[in-house]
Protein backbone atom coordinates (compact mmCIF):
# COMPACT_ATOMS: atom_id res chain seq x y z
CA UNK A 1 0.00 0.00 0.00
CA UNK A 2 2.87 2.63 0.98
CA UNK A 3 5.46 2.89 -1.43
CA UNK A 4 7.08 5.91 -0.09
CA UNK A 5 10.63 5.03 0.72
CA UNK A 6 10.78 4.08 4.48
CA UNK A 7 13.35 2.94 6.23
CA UNK A 8 11.81 0.00 7.65
CA UNK A 9 9.34 -2.05 5.69
CA UNK A 10 7.32 -4.29 7.57
CA UNK A 11 4.73 -6.48 6.02
CA UNK A 12 1.56 -7.52 7.41
CA UNK A 13 -0.45 -10.30 6.38
CA UNK A 14 -4.11 -9.73 7.80
CA UNK A 15 -7.33 -10.35 6.48
CA UNK A 16 -9.28 -7.71 9.53
CA UNK A 17 -9.20 -4.42 7.84
CA UNK A 18 -9.78 -2.93 11.78
CA UNK A 19 -7.10 -5.19 12.76
CA UNK A 20 -4.65 -3.45 10.13
CA UNK A 21 -6.16 -0.10 10.94
CA UNK A 22 -5.02 -0.39 14.62
CA UNK A 23 -1.62 -1.89 13.83
CA UNK A 24 -1.02 1.33 11.60
CA UNK A 25 -2.29 3.58 14.51
CA UNK A 26 -0.29 2.17 17.03
CA UNK A 27 2.90 1.91 14.41
CA UNK A 28 1.80 5.87 14.28
CA UNK A 29 2.31 6.18 18.13
CA UNK A 30 6.12 4.84 17.91
CA UNK A 31 9.32 6.70 16.85
CA UNK A 32 10.21 4.95 13.87
CA UNK A 33 9.31 5.81 10.25
CA UNK A 34 8.05 2.48 9.18
CA UNK A 35 6.80 1.75 5.78
CA UNK A 36 3.26 -0.38 6.67
CA UNK A 37 2.66 -2.93 3.94
CA UNK A 38 -0.51 -4.95 3.46
CA UNK A 39 -1.44 -8.64 2.35
CA UNK A 40 -5.10 -9.38 3.22
CA UNK A 41 -3.90 -13.25 3.14
CA UNK A 42 -1.45 -15.97 2.61
CA UNK A 43 -1.76 -16.05 -1.09
CA UNK A 44 -0.99 -12.07 -1.41
CA UNK A 45 1.25 -12.56 1.11
CA UNK A 46 3.32 -14.69 -0.74
CA UNK A 47 2.81 -13.33 -4.06
CA UNK A 48 4.17 -10.11 -2.27
CA UNK A 49 7.52 -11.61 -0.67
CA UNK A 50 8.05 -12.98 -4.17
CA UNK A 51 7.65 -9.77 -6.02
CA UNK A 52 4.77 -11.13 -8.09
CA UNK A 53 2.71 -9.09 -10.14
CA UNK A 54 1.80 -5.78 -9.14
CA UNK A 55 3.63 -6.30 -6.36
CA UNK A 56 7.00 -6.55 -8.66
CA UNK A 57 8.14 -2.79 -7.21
CA UNK A 58 7.55 -3.92 -3.07
CA UNK A 59 10.77 -3.68 -1.35
CA UNK A 60 11.36 -7.13 0.68
CA UNK A 61 10.62 -6.68 4.08
CA UNK A 62 12.20 -6.51 7.45
CA UNK A 63 9.77 -8.09 9.21
CA UNK A 64 6.43 -9.82 8.73
CA UNK A 65 3.17 -9.53 11.15
CA UNK A 66 1.42 -12.53 10.51
CA UNK A 67 -2.26 -13.53 11.16
CA UNK A 68 -2.79 -17.13 11.58
CA UNK A 69 -6.46 -17.39 10.27
CA UNK A 70 -7.45 -16.32 6.97
CA UNK A 71 -9.29 -17.57 3.94
CA UNK A 72 -7.43 -19.09 0.73
CA UNK A 73 -4.23 -19.72 2.49
CA UNK A 74 -3.90 -19.11 6.10
CA UNK A 75 -0.74 -18.10 8.26
CA UNK A 76 0.63 -21.34 9.09
CA UNK A 77 0.62 -22.23 5.26
CA UNK A 78 2.27 -18.76 4.48
CA UNK A 79 4.48 -19.37 7.62
CA UNK A 80 5.79 -22.86 5.99
CA UNK A 81 6.04 -21.40 2.60
CA UNK A 82 8.34 -18.50 3.92
CA UNK A 83 10.55 -21.27 5.66
CA UNK A 84 10.69 -23.01 3.21
CA UNK A 85 12.25 -20.43 0.59
CA UNK A 86 16.03 -20.04 0.98
CA UNK A 87 15.47 -16.36 0.23
CA UNK A 88 12.64 -15.36 2.18
CA UNK A 89 13.52 -17.76 5.24
CA UNK A 90 15.68 -14.91 6.82
CA UNK A 91 12.80 -12.30 7.47
CA UNK A 92 11.53 -12.56 10.94
CA UNK A 93 8.33 -13.21 11.29
CA UNK A 94 6.25 -12.27 14.31
CA UNK A 95 2.81 -14.32 14.68
CA UNK A 96 0.18 -12.03 15.78
CA UNK A 97 -2.99 -13.63 16.22
CA UNK A 98 -5.91 -13.79 18.47
CA UNK A 99 -5.79 -17.28 18.71
CA UNK A 100 -4.27 -18.25 22.29
CA UNK A 101 -4.38 -22.09 21.96
CA UNK A 102 -1.83 -23.90 22.72
CA UNK A 103 -1.77 -25.91 19.40
CA UNK A 104 -1.66 -22.69 17.41
CA UNK A 105 1.32 -21.50 19.64
CA UNK A 106 3.20 -25.11 19.41
CA UNK A 107 2.28 -25.43 15.74
CA UNK A 108 4.01 -21.91 14.69
CA UNK A 109 7.01 -22.00 16.81
CA UNK A 110 7.70 -25.82 14.98
CA UNK A 111 6.83 -23.86 11.71
CA UNK A 112 9.37 -21.91 13.02
CA UNK A 113 7.79 -18.78 13.41
CA UNK A 114 10.30 -15.95 15.38
CA UNK A 115 7.64 -15.13 17.69
CA UNK A 116 4.26 -15.79 18.75
CA UNK A 117 1.89 -13.05 20.56
CA UNK A 118 -1.72 -12.86 21.18
CA UNK A 119 -3.45 -9.90 20.29
CA UNK A 120 -5.16 -7.92 23.63
CA UNK A 121 -8.51 -7.12 23.65
CA UNK A 122 -7.63 -3.53 25.41
CA UNK A 123 -5.95 -0.92 22.41
CA UNK A 124 -3.48 0.74 25.07
CA UNK A 125 -1.98 -3.15 25.58
CA UNK A 126 -2.26 -3.58 22.25
CA UNK A 127 0.00 -0.28 21.18
CA UNK A 128 2.67 -1.54 24.48
CA UNK A 129 3.05 -5.03 21.94
CA UNK A 130 3.46 -3.11 18.51
CA UNK A 131 5.73 -0.20 20.28
CA UNK A 132 7.48 -3.93 21.96
CA UNK A 133 7.91 -5.85 18.57
CA UNK A 134 9.01 -1.92 16.97
CA UNK A 135 11.88 -1.59 20.08
CA UNK A 136 12.75 -4.82 19.77
CA UNK A 137 12.96 -5.80 16.35
CA UNK A 138 14.25 -2.60 14.99
CA UNK A 139 16.32 -1.36 17.78
CA UNK A 140 17.96 -4.17 19.89
CA UNK A 141 18.27 -6.83 17.27
CA UNK A 142 20.84 -7.38 14.72
CA UNK A 143 19.38 -8.36 11.04
CA UNK A 144 21.47 -8.58 7.90
CA UNK A 145 21.62 -5.76 6.20
CA UNK A 146 18.90 -6.27 2.73
CA UNK B 1 -53.48 -127.89 15.99
CA UNK B 2 -53.31 -129.05 19.69
CA UNK B 3 -54.26 -125.51 20.65
CA UNK B 4 -57.44 -126.27 19.06
CA UNK B 5 -57.86 -128.67 21.28
CA UNK B 6 -57.44 -126.82 24.74
CA UNK B 7 -59.59 -127.16 27.57
CA UNK B 8 -62.47 -124.64 28.26
CA UNK B 9 -59.97 -124.91 31.91
CA UNK B 10 -56.75 -124.23 29.97
CA UNK B 11 -58.64 -121.44 28.11
CA UNK B 12 -59.73 -119.72 31.03
CA UNK B 13 -56.36 -119.49 32.75
CA UNK B 14 -54.88 -118.39 29.63
CA UNK B 15 -57.01 -115.54 29.08
CA UNK B 16 -56.80 -114.31 32.90
CA UNK B 17 -53.27 -114.70 32.34
CA UNK B 18 -52.90 -112.21 29.57
CA UNK B 19 -55.99 -109.74 31.19
CA UNK B 20 -53.02 -109.74 33.98
CA UNK B 21 -50.13 -109.10 31.73
CA UNK B 22 -52.32 -106.35 29.66
CA UNK B 23 -53.01 -104.68 33.11
CA UNK B 24 -49.64 -104.34 34.14
CA UNK B 25 -48.90 -103.17 30.78
CA UNK B 26 -51.41 -100.48 31.23
CA UNK B 27 -49.84 -99.27 34.38
CA UNK B 28 -46.49 -99.78 32.91
CA UNK B 29 -47.38 -97.80 29.90
CA UNK B 30 -48.85 -95.47 31.99
CA UNK B 31 -46.30 -94.94 34.41
CA UNK B 32 -44.23 -94.09 31.01
CA UNK B 33 -46.57 -92.17 29.21
CA UNK B 34 -47.77 -89.67 32.08
CA UNK B 35 -43.94 -88.08 32.72
CA UNK B 36 -43.17 -88.32 29.70
CA UNK B 37 -46.13 -86.53 28.57
CA UNK B 38 -45.88 -83.85 31.20
CA UNK B 39 -41.98 -83.47 30.36
CA UNK B 40 -42.55 -83.18 26.50
CA UNK B 41 -45.46 -80.62 27.14
CA UNK B 42 -42.95 -78.05 29.17
CA UNK B 43 -40.52 -78.38 26.62
CA UNK B 44 -42.44 -77.79 23.75
CA UNK B 45 -44.25 -74.54 25.78
CA UNK B 46 -40.90 -73.95 27.39
CA UNK B 47 -40.57 -69.72 27.33
CA UNK B 48 -37.52 -70.56 25.54
CA UNK B 49 -36.30 -71.59 22.62
CA UNK B 50 -34.25 -75.52 23.09
CA UNK B 51 -32.92 -77.40 19.90
CA UNK B 52 -30.04 -80.59 20.31
CA UNK B 53 -27.91 -80.53 17.65
CA UNK B 54 -25.67 -83.30 16.21
CA UNK B 55 -21.91 -82.51 17.52
CA UNK B 56 -20.85 -84.80 14.18
CA UNK B 57 -23.21 -83.82 11.73
CA UNK B 58 -24.31 -79.77 13.14
CA UNK B 59 -27.73 -81.05 12.24
CA UNK B 60 -30.43 -80.31 14.74
CA UNK B 61 -31.82 -83.46 15.99
CA UNK B 62 -34.75 -82.24 18.26
CA UNK B 63 -35.98 -78.58 18.69
CA UNK B 64 -39.15 -77.71 21.14
CA UNK B 65 -42.53 -76.00 19.96
CA UNK B 66 -41.44 -72.49 21.25
CA UNK B 67 -38.66 -72.79 18.25
CA UNK B 68 -40.89 -73.91 15.94
CA UNK B 69 -43.71 -70.97 16.42
CA UNK B 70 -41.06 -67.92 16.61
CA UNK B 71 -40.00 -69.13 13.52
CA UNK B 72 -43.06 -69.37 11.70
CA UNK B 73 -41.94 -73.39 10.86
CA UNK B 74 -43.79 -76.73 11.51
CA UNK B 75 -41.07 -78.64 14.12
CA UNK B 76 -40.48 -81.21 11.21
CA UNK B 77 -39.18 -78.54 8.83
CA UNK B 78 -36.36 -77.42 11.50
CA UNK B 79 -36.16 -80.79 12.62
CA UNK B 80 -32.86 -82.22 10.35
CA UNK B 81 -31.70 -78.94 9.18
CA UNK B 82 -28.24 -77.54 9.55
CA UNK B 83 -27.55 -75.83 13.47
CA UNK B 84 -25.84 -72.70 10.83
CA UNK B 85 -29.13 -72.00 8.79
CA UNK B 86 -30.79 -71.11 11.99
CA UNK B 87 -28.76 -68.10 12.28
CA UNK B 88 -29.43 -64.91 10.17
CA UNK B 89 -26.77 -64.00 7.93
CA UNK B 90 -25.56 -60.34 9.66
CA UNK B 91 -24.71 -62.23 12.88
CA UNK B 92 -22.60 -65.11 11.61
CA UNK B 93 -18.97 -63.50 12.86
CA UNK B 94 -20.91 -63.83 16.31
CA UNK B 95 -22.20 -67.77 15.35
CA UNK B 96 -18.47 -68.73 14.62
CA UNK B 97 -17.09 -67.16 17.38
CA UNK B 98 -19.91 -69.09 19.83
CA UNK B 99 -19.08 -71.74 17.91
CA UNK B 100 -15.22 -71.99 18.69
CA UNK B 101 -15.89 -71.24 22.26
CA UNK B 102 -18.03 -74.36 22.64
CA UNK B 103 -15.50 -77.11 20.49
CA UNK B 104 -12.98 -75.35 23.10
CA UNK B 105 -15.00 -75.22 26.28
CA UNK B 106 -18.07 -77.65 26.01
CA UNK B 107 -20.22 -74.34 26.48
CA UNK B 108 -21.45 -71.33 25.34
CA UNK B 109 -22.54 -68.92 27.64
CA UNK B 110 -25.26 -65.56 26.93
CA UNK B 111 -24.12 -65.08 23.18
CA UNK B 112 -25.88 -62.55 21.39
CA UNK B 113 -27.06 -64.35 17.87
CA UNK B 114 -29.74 -63.56 15.48
CA UNK B 115 -32.13 -65.92 14.55
CA UNK B 116 -33.69 -66.01 10.81
CA UNK B 117 -37.75 -66.19 10.54
CA UNK B 118 -38.76 -68.39 7.87
CA UNK B 119 -40.17 -64.68 6.74
CA UNK B 120 -36.60 -63.53 6.46
CA UNK B 121 -36.83 -61.60 9.97
CA UNK B 122 -34.96 -61.22 13.04
CA UNK B 123 -35.32 -62.66 16.38
CA UNK B 124 -32.29 -60.73 18.61
CA UNK B 125 -31.83 -64.10 20.98
CA UNK B 126 -29.01 -64.92 23.54
CA UNK B 127 -27.63 -68.38 23.48
CA UNK B 128 -26.81 -70.97 26.32
CA UNK B 129 -25.32 -74.46 24.91
CA UNK B 130 -23.78 -77.40 26.87
CA UNK B 131 -22.05 -80.47 25.46
CA UNK B 132 -23.85 -83.86 26.41
CA UNK B 133 -20.99 -86.47 26.29
CA UNK B 134 -21.12 -90.48 26.26
CA UNK B 135 -18.76 -92.15 29.18
CA UNK B 136 -15.55 -91.61 27.19
CA UNK B 137 -16.03 -88.18 27.33
CA UNK B 138 -16.95 -87.91 23.13
CA UNK B 139 -19.35 -85.07 22.73
CA UNK B 140 -22.43 -86.40 21.32
CA UNK B 141 -24.94 -83.63 20.77
CA UNK B 142 -25.33 -79.89 21.94
CA UNK B 143 -28.29 -78.86 24.39
CA UNK B 144 -28.82 -75.51 23.64
CA UNK B 145 -31.34 -73.11 24.62
CA UNK B 146 -32.13 -69.69 23.11
CA UNK B 147 -34.31 -66.74 24.93
CA UNK B 148 -35.60 -64.28 23.25
CA UNK B 149 -33.60 -60.77 23.90
CA UNK B 150 -35.90 -58.81 21.19
CA UNK B 151 -37.63 -56.86 24.66
CA UNK B 152 -34.12 -56.08 25.84
CA UNK B 153 -32.32 -55.13 22.77
CA UNK B 154 -34.88 -52.94 21.62
CA UNK B 155 -34.85 -50.60 25.09
CA UNK B 156 -30.97 -50.96 24.61
CA UNK B 157 -31.19 -49.32 21.22
CA UNK B 158 -33.70 -46.78 22.42
CA UNK B 159 -31.81 -45.87 24.96
CA UNK B 160 -28.44 -45.87 23.39
CA UNK B 161 -29.82 -43.33 20.48
CA UNK B 162 -31.33 -41.29 23.15
CA UNK B 163 -28.02 -41.24 25.06
CA UNK B 164 -26.50 -40.64 21.70
CA UNK B 165 -29.02 -37.77 20.81
CA UNK B 166 -28.36 -36.02 23.94
CA UNK B 167 -24.61 -36.33 23.96
CA UNK B 168 -24.52 -35.08 20.02
CA UNK B 169 -27.39 -32.13 21.52
CA UNK B 170 -24.68 -31.04 24.70
CA UNK B 171 -21.40 -31.07 22.41
CA UNK B 172 -23.85 -29.04 19.40
CA UNK B 173 -24.38 -26.51 22.38
CA UNK B 174 -20.90 -26.54 23.70
CA UNK B 175 -19.48 -26.01 20.27
CA UNK B 176 -22.26 -23.41 19.76
CA UNK B 177 -21.63 -21.41 22.93
CA UNK B 178 -17.77 -21.71 22.12
CA UNK B 179 -17.78 -20.40 18.34
CA UNK B 180 -20.22 -17.65 19.81
CA UNK B 181 -17.84 -16.53 22.56
CA UNK B 182 -14.99 -16.80 20.36
CA UNK B 183 -16.74 -15.17 17.05
CA UNK B 184 -18.08 -12.32 19.58
CA UNK B 185 -14.96 -10.91 20.80
CA UNK B 186 -13.49 -9.67 17.36
CA UNK B 187 -16.16 -7.13 16.66
CA UNK B 188 -15.48 -6.09 20.00
CA UNK B 189 -11.95 -6.12 19.68
CA UNK B 190 -13.04 -3.56 17.41
CA UNK B 191 -15.44 -1.29 19.05
CA UNK B 192 -13.11 -0.76 22.03
CA UNK B 193 -9.64 -0.57 20.64
CA UNK B 194 -11.56 2.41 18.59
CA UNK B 195 -13.25 4.05 21.03
CA UNK B 196 -9.68 3.54 22.99
CA UNK B 197 -8.12 5.41 20.16
CA UNK B 198 -10.91 7.78 19.55
CA UNK B 199 -10.03 8.72 23.72
CA UNK B 200 -6.49 9.15 23.47
CA UNK B 201 -6.31 11.13 20.25
CA UNK B 202 -9.56 13.13 20.41
CA UNK B 203 -10.98 13.44 24.25
CA UNK B 204 -9.30 16.93 24.65
CA UNK B 205 -11.89 18.32 21.67
CA UNK B 206 -14.55 16.74 23.27
CA UNK B 207 -16.41 18.54 26.22
CA UNK B 208 -17.54 16.53 29.36
CA UNK B 209 -20.57 15.50 28.04
CA UNK B 210 -18.43 13.47 24.80
CA UNK B 211 -15.55 12.41 27.41
CA UNK B 212 -18.39 10.74 29.50
CA UNK B 213 -20.35 8.66 26.46
CA UNK B 214 -16.77 7.71 25.25
CA UNK B 215 -16.49 5.81 28.86
CA UNK B 216 -19.79 4.53 29.19
CA UNK B 217 -19.23 2.70 25.94
CA UNK B 218 -16.05 1.33 27.11
CA UNK B 219 -17.20 0.25 30.14
CA UNK B 220 -19.76 -1.41 28.16
CA UNK B 221 -17.80 -3.07 25.88
CA UNK B 222 -15.52 -3.96 28.87
CA UNK B 223 -18.61 -5.94 30.47
CA UNK B 224 -19.84 -7.54 27.52
CA UNK B 225 -16.39 -9.05 27.20
CA UNK B 226 -16.29 -9.97 30.45
CA UNK B 227 -19.79 -11.81 29.58
CA UNK B 228 -17.97 -13.11 26.79
CA UNK B 229 -14.96 -14.30 28.34
CA UNK B 230 -17.06 -16.05 31.43
CA UNK B 231 -19.03 -17.81 28.88
CA UNK B 232 -15.67 -19.47 27.23
CA UNK B 233 -14.76 -20.26 30.57
CA UNK B 234 -18.66 -22.18 31.18
CA UNK B 235 -17.63 -23.96 28.22
CA UNK B 236 -14.45 -25.03 28.52
CA UNK B 237 -15.21 -27.02 31.63
CA UNK B 238 -16.52 -29.61 29.27
CA UNK B 239 -14.44 -28.94 25.78
CA UNK B 240 -10.98 -28.11 27.67
CA UNK B 241 -11.38 -30.61 30.99
CA UNK B 242 -8.44 -32.74 31.56
CA UNK B 243 -7.95 -36.48 32.71
CA UNK B 244 -9.12 -37.19 36.30
CA UNK B 245 -5.68 -37.66 38.58
CA UNK B 246 -5.41 -38.30 42.16
CA UNK B 247 -5.84 -34.37 43.76
CA UNK B 248 -5.24 -33.29 47.32
CA UNK B 249 -8.28 -31.18 47.83
CA UNK B 250 -6.01 -29.38 50.68
CA UNK B 251 -3.31 -28.67 48.33
CA UNK B 252 -6.04 -27.05 45.80
CA UNK B 253 -7.37 -25.05 48.82
CA UNK B 254 -4.38 -23.53 49.28
CA UNK B 255 -3.99 -22.51 45.93
CA UNK B 256 -7.25 -21.34 45.62
CA UNK B 257 -6.62 -19.01 48.76
CA UNK B 258 -3.25 -18.16 47.27
CA UNK B 259 -5.49 -16.64 43.99
CA UNK B 260 -7.60 -15.00 46.20
CA UNK B 261 -5.22 -12.99 48.62
CA UNK B 262 -5.88 -10.11 47.72
CA UNK B 263 -9.37 -10.21 48.12
CA UNK B 264 -8.59 -11.81 51.76
CA UNK B 265 -6.81 -9.34 52.85
CA UNK B 266 -9.29 -6.42 51.23
CA UNK B 267 -12.36 -8.02 52.82
CA UNK B 268 -10.49 -8.92 56.53
CA UNK B 269 -11.69 -12.64 56.35
CA UNK B 270 -10.89 -15.40 58.34
CA UNK B 271 -10.42 -18.65 56.37
CA UNK B 272 -9.81 -22.13 58.14
CA UNK B 273 -10.11 -25.50 56.85
CA UNK B 274 -10.31 -28.82 57.92
CA UNK B 275 -8.11 -31.85 56.83
CA UNK B 276 -9.48 -32.41 53.30
CA UNK B 277 -9.66 -35.68 50.95
CA UNK B 278 -7.41 -36.61 48.27
CA UNK B 279 -10.15 -37.52 45.16
CA UNK B 280 -9.70 -37.95 41.79
CA UNK B 281 -10.28 -35.16 39.55
CA UNK B 282 -9.25 -32.29 37.20
CA UNK B 283 -7.00 -30.45 39.39
CA UNK B 284 -7.52 -27.42 37.61
CA UNK B 285 -11.05 -27.37 37.97
CA UNK B 286 -11.07 -28.70 41.40
CA UNK B 287 -9.10 -25.47 41.97
CA UNK B 288 -11.25 -23.04 40.12
CA UNK B 289 -14.75 -24.89 42.10
CA UNK B 290 -12.73 -24.03 45.14
CA UNK B 291 -11.78 -20.77 43.45
CA UNK B 292 -15.16 -19.82 42.56
CA UNK B 293 -16.69 -21.51 46.15
CA UNK B 294 -14.73 -19.39 48.63
CA UNK B 295 -14.23 -16.21 46.33
CA UNK B 296 -18.19 -15.84 46.99
CA UNK B 297 -18.04 -16.41 50.82
CA UNK B 298 -15.67 -13.53 51.22
CA UNK B 299 -17.59 -11.25 48.81
CA UNK B 300 -21.08 -11.46 49.98
CA UNK B 301 -20.81 -10.42 53.57
CA UNK B 302 -22.13 -7.23 54.82
CA UNK B 303 -20.24 -4.94 57.59
CA UNK B 304 -19.35 -8.36 59.49
CA UNK B 305 -15.49 -9.17 58.50
CA UNK B 306 -16.21 -12.38 56.60
CA UNK B 307 -15.63 -16.02 58.29
CA UNK B 308 -15.30 -19.16 56.05
CA UNK B 309 -14.96 -22.60 56.67
CA UNK B 310 -14.20 -25.68 54.35
CA UNK B 311 -14.92 -28.92 55.88
CA UNK B 312 -15.50 -32.78 54.31
CA UNK B 313 -17.07 -35.71 55.48
CA UNK B 314 -17.57 -39.06 53.48
CA UNK B 315 -21.21 -40.52 53.42
CA UNK B 316 -21.92 -43.27 51.05
CA UNK B 317 -19.15 -43.72 49.69
CA UNK B 318 -19.09 -40.29 48.51
CA UNK B 319 -17.32 -36.92 50.03
CA UNK B 320 -19.29 -34.25 50.87
CA UNK B 321 -17.33 -30.47 51.04
CA UNK B 322 -18.79 -27.87 52.05
CA UNK B 323 -17.77 -24.24 51.87
CA UNK B 324 -20.06 -22.43 54.71
CA UNK B 325 -19.99 -18.80 55.67
CA UNK B 326 -21.37 -15.95 57.95
CA UNK B 327 -22.34 -13.70 54.70
CA UNK B 328 -25.41 -12.27 53.92
CA UNK B 329 -26.95 -15.53 53.28
CA UNK B 330 -29.70 -16.38 50.17
CA UNK B 331 -33.67 -16.73 50.04
CA UNK B 332 -34.57 -20.28 49.33
CA UNK B 333 -36.56 -19.12 46.56
CA UNK B 334 -32.99 -18.67 44.94
CA UNK B 335 -31.23 -22.15 46.12
CA UNK B 336 -31.54 -23.49 42.28
CA UNK B 337 -31.83 -20.43 40.34
CA UNK B 338 -28.37 -18.85 41.51
CA UNK B 339 -26.58 -22.10 39.64
CA UNK B 340 -27.68 -20.76 36.67
CA UNK B 341 -25.96 -19.14 33.93
CA UNK B 342 -25.60 -15.30 34.46
CA UNK B 343 -28.15 -15.56 36.99
CA UNK B 344 -27.64 -12.83 39.71
CA UNK B 345 -29.19 -11.84 42.77
CA UNK B 346 -28.23 -8.57 43.33
CA UNK B 347 -27.29 -4.97 41.61
CA UNK B 348 -24.03 -4.33 39.94
CA UNK B 349 -23.20 -1.68 42.66
CA UNK B 350 -24.33 -3.89 45.29
CA UNK B 351 -21.57 -6.76 44.44
CA UNK B 352 -19.91 -7.13 40.85
CA UNK B 353 -19.53 -10.42 38.78
CA UNK B 354 -21.34 -11.49 36.06
CA UNK B 355 -22.83 -14.41 37.41
CA UNK B 356 -21.34 -17.45 35.69
CA UNK B 357 -19.17 -18.36 39.07
CA UNK B 358 -21.98 -20.73 40.58
CA UNK B 359 -22.96 -21.95 36.96
CA UNK B 360 -19.07 -22.97 36.06
CA UNK B 361 -19.51 -25.33 40.06
CA UNK B 362 -22.37 -26.55 39.55
CA UNK B 363 -20.86 -28.30 36.08
CA UNK B 364 -17.17 -28.86 37.11
CA UNK B 365 -19.16 -30.92 39.88
CA UNK B 366 -20.93 -32.39 37.81
CA UNK B 367 -18.23 -33.59 35.36
CA UNK B 368 -16.73 -35.14 38.13
CA UNK B 369 -19.80 -37.58 38.87
CA UNK B 370 -20.83 -34.99 41.61
CA UNK B 371 -23.69 -32.58 42.95
CA UNK B 372 -23.88 -29.02 44.22
CA UNK B 373 -26.63 -27.32 46.52
CA UNK B 374 -26.67 -24.47 49.13
CA UNK B 375 -28.58 -24.29 52.11
CA UNK B 376 -28.80 -21.06 53.83
CA UNK B 377 -30.95 -18.79 55.37
CA UNK B 378 -30.84 -14.87 54.53
CA UNK B 379 -28.85 -13.00 57.05
CA UNK B 380 -27.18 -16.06 58.62
CA UNK B 381 -24.77 -17.16 55.97
CA UNK B 382 -24.73 -20.00 53.26
CA UNK B 383 -23.35 -23.51 53.24
CA UNK B 384 -22.24 -24.92 49.80
CA UNK B 385 -21.86 -28.31 49.21
CA UNK B 386 -20.65 -30.41 46.83
CA UNK B 387 -20.22 -34.26 46.91
CA UNK B 388 -17.21 -36.19 44.92
CA UNK B 389 -16.67 -39.87 44.59
CA UNK B 390 -14.52 -41.64 46.98
CA UNK B 391 -11.17 -42.29 44.79
CA UNK B 392 -11.12 -46.01 46.36
CA UNK B 393 -14.68 -46.50 45.11
CA UNK B 394 -14.27 -44.78 41.92
CA UNK B 395 -11.19 -47.00 41.49
CA UNK B 396 -13.48 -49.95 41.81
CA UNK B 397 -16.15 -49.09 39.37
CA UNK B 398 -13.41 -48.16 36.91
CA UNK B 399 -12.07 -51.63 37.51
CA UNK B 400 -15.88 -53.39 37.31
Amino acid sequence: MSRRNSSIDVLIVEDSPDDVELTREALREGKLDIGLHVATDGIEGLAFLRREGKYAEEPIPDLILLDLNMPRMDGRELLAEIKADEKLARIPVVVLTTSEAEKDIIASYQLRANCYISKPVDFEKFIEIVQAIERFWFRVVKLPNG
Amino acid sequence: MRDERKTKAQLIEELTSLRRRNAELEVAEEALEEPEGRYRDLYDNAPDMYVSVDAETAKILRCNQTLATALGYGKEEIVGRPIFAMYHPDCMEEVQKAFHSFVETGEVDDAELQLMKKDGGKIDVSLNASAVRDSEGRVLYSRSAWRDISERKRAEEKLERYTGELARSNAELEQFAYVVSHDLQEPLRAVTSYLQLLERRYAERLDGDGRRFIERTIGGAGRMKRLINDLLVYSRVSTRGKEFEPVDCGKTVEEALANLQSAIEDSGAAVSFDELPLVQGDVTQLMQLFQNLIGNAIKFHNEISPQVHIGAEKRDGEWVIWVRDNGIGIEPQYFERIFGVFQRLHSRQEYAGTGIGLAVCKKIAERHGGRIWVESESGAGSTFYFTIPDREEANHESEE
